[in-house]
Order: structure tokens, then sequence, then C-alpha cells
């Protein structure tokens, strides 16, 4: 049975990423139990905020160094072993479609469009112009497909669809 | 290496024996006199670091009325750094005092 004070600890643990809240989850719950005054309803002011903010913190020293991630985001080059449950939980999380396919379409346009100003194409061949968005589009999604099939490989990942 | 205050505390704390979270907060709340009570998320934040860091590690894990709860002691390092850091904060209060009292209008 989850009383309203569980529900509302639950709801501010969200802050942690999911990696610490399957490890630690329970027990970080167990400790606001124990704090909670009987009949409580509601963590307080200062104990929420400090929930959300050990959640930040916990999402930000998981974190791959900004390089390794930006290789990563960009080029979907993996990042080193240890931050492989950050990596799950990028595949899982429900914007992962969003974080990753922006910046991979924008960087497709923007080398179809270099390679369109350099009239490596002939001229009047308008096909390019006028394909560039689809074309990253696609691109971007074959290329985001086949990151996370690489990832999963890599780094044994089970399931990892972000439904 | 200087620690940050509730991470000397959280180690203090376990220099008594393990305890879990709910043990370390109150006991952190005693040593520093109600002055300071830890916030869950605080704690862990603390606990993680130190137990990456060496100083701190799982002693046991039991679920007590449906609540699930780790327990943490000190390890070897953990206790070193412990009493490193007792003997800076004890120089430092010492310089403290000389300090205070050769200031004029403290009675000197």
């Amino acid at each position: 049975m989850m009383d309203v004070y569980e529900r509302r600890c639950r709801r501010l643990m969200r802050a942690y990423p999911p990696r610490f809240r399957e490890h630690r989850g329970e027990e970080l719950l167990g400790t606001l139990l124990d704090i909670a005054v009987p009949g409580q309803l509601r963590p307080s002011l200062r104990d929420s905020l400090d929930i959300v903010r050990g959640g930040l913190r916990a999402r930000l020293r998981g974190r791959p160094p900004v390089v390794q991630w930006l290789l990563y985001r960009l080029f979907g080059r993996l990042v080193s072993d240890r931050y492989r449950m950050w990596v799950r939980d990028d595949l899982r999380g429900r914007l992962y479609i969003v974080y990753a396919l922006i910046p991979r379409v924008m960087l497709i346009a923007l080398m179809l469009k270099a390679v369109d100003d350099l009239a490596l194409i002939p001229s009047g061949v308008e096909l390019l112009s006028r394909w560039i968005f689809p074309l990253s589009y696609s691109l971007g999604i074959w290329s985001i497909m086949a990151t996370r099939r690489k990832a999963c490989g890599r780094y044994d990942l089970e399931d990892v669809d972000a439904s | 290496m200087a620690l940050r205050e509730q991470s000397y505390l959280a180690l203090l704390a376990l220099s008594d024996g393990p305890l879990h979270g709910y043990g370390v907060i109150k006991a952190v709340q005693e040593l520093s006199e109600g002055r300071i009570r830890l916030g869950a998320g605080t704690l862990y934040g603390a606990l993680d670091r130190l137990t990456t860091e060496g100083m701190v590690t799982v002693v046991k894990e039991e679920v007590v009325d449906g609540r699930h709860r780790r327990y943490y002691g000190l390890t070897g390092q953990g206790r070193e750094v412990l009493a490193e850091e007792t003997v800076r904060l004890t120089r430092l209060a010492a310089t403290a005092q000389r300090r205070l009292r050769l200031q004029p209008g403290m009675g000197a």
C-alpha cells in the first residue's frame, strides 16, 4: 500500500537518473520514510529541494566528459564503458529521439549544404537543395538506429526500447 | 585532504560502528549539537562520494517493515582520513585560541 507521503517522495525521486533509482531508490525511500513524522503528508520544502538537488547532482556525476558526450551525440561514437548505464538510460529516455535526432539531422543537413555550395553536384541538378531536409532526416534516423544497435552490442544492453 | 564538514561528520558518525542512512542523519545531528540535519539527498550524495573514494563501504543490507536499509561502515582508509582531519582541525582550533588570547580587548 502506498500512502500520499510515499507517492510524493517517489515523484520527487524522479530527479534521480533511472540507474540510481533501480539500485538505490528503495533505500533512499526508506530513509525518507524514516525521517517522516507520523501523519506527515508531504516532505518538507527543505527536504524536497534537497532530494531534487541530490538527483540533479547524481545526473551530472554520471555523465560522460563533454568531448565524449559531443562525439556520441553528433557522430554516434560510443563513450567509455564506465558510462554504459548512462547510455542505457539515454537510449531508454522518453526524449531520446529528440536529443539524438536534432543534432544528427542538423549536422547532416550542414554537410549536404556544404556539398551543394561547393558545387560538387553538376549544375542543373537541383535534386539536393530540394531534398536536403527529407534526406538529412532519413539519414539521421538511420544513423541513430545504427548507434543504438552498436551501443546495445558493445555494452551488452538488452531491451532498450524507448517505449 | 580537507573534507567538507558534512563528509567529516558522516565519517565521524560511522566511527562507532556501521549505521544505515537514517542512523547517520541522527548521529550527525547529535554530533553537531542539533545544528546540522542532513537531508536525504545530501546524505546519499556524500555517501556515494565517500564510497567511490574508498572511505566507506556497504557492510549489510536488510529489509525492516518493508523499508530497505543499507548499513555503511568505515574502511581502514576512511578511519585514517578521519584521524588526519581531526589532527588538522585540532591544530587549527589551537591556533585560533592562541590568536584570540593575543588580541587586545580580550582581557589581555
